[in-house]
Protein backbone atom coordinates (compact mmCIF):
# COMPACT_ATOMS: atom_id res chain seq x y z
CA UNK A 1 0.00 0.00 0.00
CA UNK A 2 1.36 3.68 -0.82
CA UNK A 3 1.82 4.13 3.19
CA UNK A 4 4.96 1.64 3.52
CA UNK A 5 7.60 4.48 3.54
CA UNK A 6 10.76 3.60 1.62
CA UNK A 7 14.00 5.23 2.12
CA UNK A 8 13.75 8.45 0.16
CA UNK A 9 10.70 9.49 2.17
CA UNK A 10 9.23 9.67 -0.55
CA UNK A 11 5.50 8.67 -0.89
CA UNK A 12 2.96 8.12 -4.00
CA UNK A 13 0.22 11.03 -3.83
CA UNK A 14 -2.70 9.84 -5.67
CA UNK A 15 -4.84 12.72 -7.64
CA UNK A 16 -8.24 12.37 -8.00
CA UNK A 17 -9.48 11.75 -11.67
CA UNK A 18 -9.44 14.88 -13.89
CA UNK A 19 -13.39 14.57 -14.79
CA UNK A 20 -14.51 13.15 -11.37
CA UNK A 21 -16.20 9.62 -10.94
CA UNK A 22 -18.03 7.50 -13.47
CA UNK A 23 -21.52 6.94 -12.15
CA UNK A 24 -21.77 3.06 -11.34
CA UNK A 25 -23.45 1.65 -14.25
CA UNK A 26 -26.03 -0.34 -12.12
CA UNK A 27 -28.35 -1.58 -14.79
CA UNK A 28 -25.55 -2.54 -17.49
CA UNK A 29 -26.89 -0.48 -20.35
CA UNK A 30 -23.51 -0.49 -21.47
CA UNK A 31 -22.44 -4.05 -20.92
CA UNK A 32 -22.77 -4.99 -24.46
CA UNK A 33 -20.56 -2.31 -25.57
CA UNK A 34 -18.12 -3.10 -22.47
CA UNK A 35 -18.14 -6.48 -23.45
CA UNK A 36 -17.20 -5.69 -27.50
CA UNK A 37 -14.35 -3.66 -26.23
CA UNK A 38 -12.88 -6.45 -24.20
CA UNK A 39 -13.26 -9.08 -27.09
CA UNK A 40 -11.17 -6.87 -28.93
CA UNK A 41 -8.92 -6.33 -26.45
CA UNK A 42 -8.07 -10.39 -26.12
CA UNK A 43 -8.25 -10.63 -29.64
CA UNK A 44 -5.70 -7.88 -30.77
CA UNK A 45 -3.44 -8.78 -27.67
CA UNK A 46 -4.28 -6.46 -25.11
CA UNK A 47 -3.04 -3.66 -27.25
CA UNK A 48 -4.87 -0.60 -26.50
CA UNK A 49 -4.66 0.99 -29.58
CA UNK A 50 -6.39 -1.28 -31.52
CA UNK A 51 -9.51 -0.94 -29.85
CA UNK A 52 -10.20 2.74 -29.79
CA UNK A 53 -12.94 2.61 -31.86
CA UNK A 54 -14.64 0.18 -29.13
CA UNK A 55 -13.56 2.42 -26.61
CA UNK A 56 -14.81 5.43 -28.31
CA UNK A 57 -18.16 2.99 -28.53
CA UNK A 58 -18.51 2.18 -25.13
CA UNK A 59 -17.90 6.07 -23.86
CA UNK A 60 -20.40 7.12 -26.31
CA UNK A 61 -23.06 4.84 -25.12
CA UNK A 62 -22.35 6.27 -21.37
CA UNK A 63 -23.11 9.73 -22.81
CA UNK A 64 -25.83 8.83 -24.24
CA UNK A 65 -27.43 7.51 -20.82
CA UNK A 66 -26.36 9.97 -18.85
CA UNK A 67 -23.77 7.99 -17.46
CA UNK A 68 -21.43 10.00 -18.05
CA UNK A 69 -20.56 14.25 -19.12
CA UNK A 70 -21.55 14.96 -22.70
CA UNK A 71 -17.91 15.85 -23.97
CA UNK A 72 -17.19 15.97 -27.56
CA UNK A 73 -15.21 13.07 -28.95
CA UNK A 74 -11.80 14.69 -29.99
CA UNK A 75 -11.98 15.82 -26.30
CA UNK A 76 -11.48 12.59 -24.99
CA UNK A 77 -8.16 11.82 -27.68
CA UNK A 78 -10.29 10.32 -30.63
CA UNK A 79 -9.99 13.47 -32.65
CA UNK A 80 -8.29 11.02 -35.21
CA UNK A 81 -11.65 8.21 -35.51
CA UNK A 82 -13.62 11.35 -35.75
CA UNK A 83 -11.97 13.21 -38.26
CA UNK A 84 -12.34 9.80 -40.48
CA UNK A 85 -14.77 9.66 -42.97
CA UNK A 86 -17.83 7.47 -42.28
CA UNK A 87 -17.35 6.15 -46.25
CA UNK A 88 -14.22 5.19 -47.84
CA UNK A 89 -12.74 3.63 -44.77
CA UNK A 90 -13.04 0.08 -44.92
CA UNK A 91 -15.30 -1.30 -42.49
CA UNK A 92 -15.49 -4.98 -40.88
CA UNK A 93 -18.72 -6.76 -41.81
CA UNK A 94 -21.10 -5.79 -39.17
CA UNK A 95 -23.36 -8.79 -38.57
CA UNK A 96 -25.36 -6.91 -35.84
CA UNK A 97 -26.96 -5.68 -39.72
CA UNK A 98 -30.71 -6.84 -40.70
CA UNK A 99 -29.42 -9.21 -42.60
CA UNK A 100 -27.42 -11.98 -40.96
CA UNK A 101 -24.36 -12.86 -43.73
CA UNK A 102 -22.91 -16.14 -41.80
CA UNK A 103 -26.03 -17.97 -41.22
CA UNK A 104 -27.00 -17.21 -44.95
CA UNK A 105 -23.82 -18.24 -46.11
CA UNK A 106 -23.94 -21.04 -44.17
CA UNK A 107 -27.75 -21.87 -45.07
CA UNK A 108 -26.78 -21.72 -48.94
CA UNK A 109 -23.16 -23.41 -48.48
CA UNK A 110 -21.42 -20.19 -49.90
CA UNK A 111 -18.43 -19.08 -48.96
CA UNK A 112 -18.60 -15.39 -47.13
CA UNK A 113 -16.05 -13.51 -49.15
CA UNK A 114 -18.50 -13.36 -52.19
CA UNK A 115 -21.06 -11.52 -50.51
CA UNK A 116 -21.34 -8.04 -51.01
CA UNK A 117 -19.45 -6.00 -48.56
CA UNK A 118 -22.77 -3.66 -47.81
CA UNK A 119 -24.15 -2.11 -44.37
CA UNK A 120 -27.49 -2.47 -45.63
CA UNK A 121 -29.09 -5.24 -48.23
CA UNK A 122 -32.85 -5.83 -48.88
CA UNK A 123 -33.53 -9.33 -48.31
CA UNK A 124 -35.54 -9.69 -51.96
CA UNK A 125 -32.67 -8.21 -53.79
CA UNK A 126 -30.18 -10.27 -52.68
CA UNK A 127 -32.11 -13.55 -53.19
CA UNK A 128 -33.32 -12.31 -56.24
CA UNK A 129 -29.44 -12.37 -58.07
CA UNK A 130 -28.56 -15.41 -56.33
CA UNK A 131 -31.17 -16.57 -58.56
CA UNK A 132 -29.60 -15.39 -61.53
CA UNK A 133 -26.25 -17.11 -60.12
CA UNK A 134 -26.73 -20.00 -62.20
CA UNK A 135 -23.93 -22.40 -60.18
CA UNK A 136 -25.75 -21.20 -56.84
CA UNK A 137 -28.03 -23.80 -57.27
CA UNK B 1 -7.96 14.92 7.59
CA UNK B 2 -10.21 11.95 7.02
CA UNK B 3 -11.89 10.72 4.66
CA UNK B 4 -14.64 13.41 4.54
CA UNK B 5 -12.32 15.23 2.44
CA UNK B 6 -13.23 12.86 -0.24
CA UNK B 7 -16.29 14.41 -0.98
CA UNK B 8 -15.17 17.73 -1.15
CA UNK B 9 -13.07 16.98 -3.81
CA UNK B 10 -16.12 15.14 -5.66
CA UNK B 11 -17.27 18.43 -5.64
CA UNK B 12 -14.66 20.19 -6.23
CA UNK B 13 -13.52 18.10 -9.27
CA UNK B 14 -17.27 18.43 -10.35
CA UNK B 15 -17.42 22.24 -10.21
CA UNK B 16 -13.83 23.24 -11.18
CA UNK B 17 -13.08 20.23 -13.94
CA UNK B 18 -9.29 21.00 -12.59
CA UNK B 19 -9.41 17.73 -10.10
CA UNK B 20 -7.08 18.98 -7.94
CA UNK B 21 -3.90 17.90 -9.91
CA UNK B 22 -0.45 19.60 -9.16
CA UNK B 23 2.01 20.42 -12.36
CA UNK B 24 0.88 20.73 -15.95
CA UNK B 25 -2.77 20.96 -16.10
CA UNK B 26 -4.79 18.33 -17.85
CA UNK B 27 -7.21 20.06 -19.78
CA UNK B 28 -9.23 18.92 -22.54
CA UNK B 29 -7.22 21.12 -24.85
CA UNK B 30 -3.98 19.52 -24.12
CA UNK B 31 -5.72 15.64 -24.18
CA UNK B 32 -7.07 16.98 -27.91
CA UNK B 33 -4.06 17.92 -29.25
CA UNK B 34 -1.50 15.65 -28.01
CA UNK B 35 0.07 13.14 -30.61
CA UNK B 36 0.52 9.36 -29.26
CA UNK B 37 4.58 8.44 -29.17
CA UNK B 38 4.49 5.65 -30.30
CA UNK B 39 8.05 4.14 -29.98
CA UNK B 40 7.80 3.94 -26.18
CA UNK B 41 5.12 0.87 -25.91
CA UNK B 42 4.55 0.75 -21.95
CA UNK B 43 2.78 -2.53 -20.42
CA UNK B 44 0.83 -1.44 -17.34
CA UNK B 45 -0.62 -3.95 -15.37
CA UNK B 46 -3.50 -4.00 -13.50
CA UNK B 47 -3.70 -4.84 -9.43
CA UNK B 48 -6.99 -4.88 -7.09
CA UNK B 49 -7.37 -5.01 -3.58
CA UNK B 50 -9.64 -5.00 -1.00
CA UNK B 51 -9.60 -3.49 2.68
CA UNK B 52 -10.30 -6.76 5.01
CA UNK B 53 -13.37 -4.95 6.43
CA UNK B 54 -14.71 -5.28 2.84
CA UNK B 55 -16.72 -7.77 1.56
CA UNK B 56 -16.79 -7.18 -1.69
CA UNK B 57 -15.46 -9.06 -4.73
CA UNK B 58 -13.24 -6.68 -6.73
CA UNK B 59 -10.76 -7.65 -9.98
CA UNK B 60 -9.47 -6.06 -12.98
CA UNK B 61 -11.55 -7.12 -16.17
CA UNK B 62 -7.86 -7.69 -17.85
CA UNK B 63 -4.19 -8.22 -16.62
CA UNK B 64 -2.30 -6.02 -18.52
CA UNK B 65 -3.06 -3.40 -21.48
CA UNK B 66 -0.31 -2.10 -23.89
CA UNK B 67 -0.35 1.79 -24.22
CA UNK B 68 1.64 4.72 -25.71
CA UNK B 69 1.53 8.06 -24.03
CA UNK B 70 -0.22 10.57 -25.55
CA UNK B 71 -3.24 8.25 -26.52
CA UNK B 72 -6.18 7.73 -24.25
CA UNK B 73 -6.87 3.93 -22.93
CA UNK B 74 -9.75 2.22 -21.46
CA UNK B 75 -9.65 -0.09 -18.83
CA UNK B 76 -12.00 -2.06 -16.56
CA UNK B 77 -12.45 -3.73 -12.95
CA UNK B 78 -15.52 -5.63 -11.91
CA UNK B 79 -16.68 -5.27 -8.30
CA UNK B 80 -19.21 -7.42 -6.60
CA UNK B 81 -21.09 -7.54 -3.64
CA UNK B 82 -22.14 -11.17 -2.82
CA UNK B 83 -23.43 -10.54 0.65
CA UNK B 84 -27.53 -9.69 1.04
CA UNK B 85 -26.62 -6.28 2.27
CA UNK B 86 -26.15 -3.03 0.60
CA UNK B 87 -22.24 -2.08 1.06
CA UNK B 88 -20.65 1.30 0.34
CA UNK B 89 -16.88 1.01 -0.61
CA UNK B 90 -14.39 4.19 -1.51
CA UNK B 91 -11.45 3.28 -3.33
CA UNK B 92 -7.90 5.40 -3.92
CA UNK B 93 -5.15 4.03 -6.27
CA UNK B 94 -1.53 4.06 -6.73
CA UNK B 95 0.49 3.56 -9.43
CA UNK B 96 4.43 1.93 -9.17
CA UNK B 97 6.83 3.12 -10.09
CA UNK B 98 5.69 6.07 -7.95
CA UNK B 99 7.63 8.63 -10.14
CA UNK B 100 5.59 7.17 -13.09
CA UNK B 101 2.88 8.39 -10.96
CA UNK B 102 3.03 12.01 -12.42
CA UNK B 103 2.39 11.12 -15.73
CA UNK B 104 0.31 9.07 -15.17
CA UNK B 105 -3.42 10.62 -15.64
CA UNK B 106 -6.69 9.80 -14.85
CA UNK B 107 -9.71 11.21 -16.66
CA UNK B 108 -12.49 9.58 -15.11
CA UNK B 109 -12.33 6.79 -12.99
CA UNK B 110 -14.25 5.12 -10.24
CA UNK B 111 -12.22 6.44 -7.19
CA UNK B 112 -12.06 9.06 -4.41
CA UNK B 113 -16.13 8.45 -4.88
CA UNK B 114 -18.53 6.40 -2.65
CA UNK B 115 -19.63 3.57 -4.41
CA UNK B 116 -23.23 1.53 -3.05
CA UNK B 117 -23.61 -1.66 -4.15
CA UNK B 118 -26.66 -3.54 -3.53
CA UNK B 119 -26.88 -6.69 -2.56
CA UNK B 120 -25.52 -9.68 -5.09
CA UNK B 121 -24.87 -6.31 -7.54
CA UNK B 122 -22.02 -6.63 -9.81
CA UNK B 123 -20.67 -4.03 -11.69
CA UNK B 124 -17.93 -2.93 -14.22
CA UNK B 125 -15.92 -0.13 -12.81
CA UNK B 126 -14.00 1.59 -16.35
CA UNK B 127 -10.99 4.11 -15.61
CA UNK B 128 -10.42 6.36 -18.97
CA UNK B 129 -6.82 7.29 -18.67
CA UNK B 130 -3.34 8.25 -20.62
CA UNK B 131 0.30 8.54 -20.33
CA UNK B 132 1.46 12.18 -20.92
CA UNK B 133 3.37 12.16 -23.55
CA UNK B 134 5.79 14.40 -21.17
CA UNK B 135 6.86 11.14 -19.47
CA UNK B 136 9.50 10.33 -22.74
CA UNK B 137 11.37 13.26 -22.19
CA UNK B 138 11.88 12.63 -18.26
CA UNK B 139 15.61 10.64 -18.48
CA UNK B 140 14.51 8.97 -15.36
CA UNK B 141 11.44 7.24 -17.11
CA UNK B 142 13.97 6.33 -20.03
CA UNK B 143 13.96 2.63 -18.51
CA UNK B 144 10.24 2.23 -17.09
CA UNK B 145 8.54 0.33 -19.57
CA UNK B 146 6.06 -1.36 -17.23
CA UNK B 147 4.19 0.76 -14.91
CA UNK B 148 1.50 -1.08 -12.08
CA UNK B 149 -2.01 0.30 -11.58
CA UNK B 150 -3.33 -0.48 -8.09
CA UNK B 151 -7.02 0.26 -6.80
CA UNK B 152 -7.85 -1.01 -3.00
CA UNK B 153 -11.24 -0.78 -1.82
CA UNK B 154 -12.28 0.12 1.83
CA UNK B 155 -15.62 0.01 3.23
CA UNK B 156 -17.25 3.73 3.57
CA UNK B 157 -18.40 4.14 7.21
CA UNK B 158 -19.33 7.15 9.17
CA UNK B 159 -16.96 8.97 11.17
CA UNK B 160 -14.14 6.46 10.06
CA UNK B 161 -10.60 7.60 9.03
CA UNK B 162 -9.57 5.76 5.87
CA UNK B 163 -5.72 5.99 5.32
CA UNK B 164 -5.79 7.87 1.81
CA UNK B 165 -2.48 9.13 1.31
CA UNK B 166 -2.83 12.58 -0.07
CA UNK B 167 -5.74 13.66 2.39
CA UNK B 168 -3.69 13.67 5.67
Amino acid sequence: MSTAMNFSAKSFKPRPPDKGAFPLDHFGECSAFKERFMECLRDSGYESGACRQRAMAYLQCRMDRQLMANEPLEKLGFKDLVDEKPEGKPEELDFSAKVDFPKISRLLKIHKNILPRRKQLLPEVFFMSLHQCEWCR
Amino acid sequence: MSYAAVPLYRLYCQTTGLGGTTGTGHSSEQIERMEPVRERVIRVTFNADVHSSLQWNFRPQQSEIYVVPGETALAFYKAKNPTDKPIIGISTYNVIPFEAGQYFNKIQCFCFEEQRLNPQEEVDMPVFFYIDPEFVEDPKMAKVDLITLSYTFFEAKEGQKLPLPGYQ
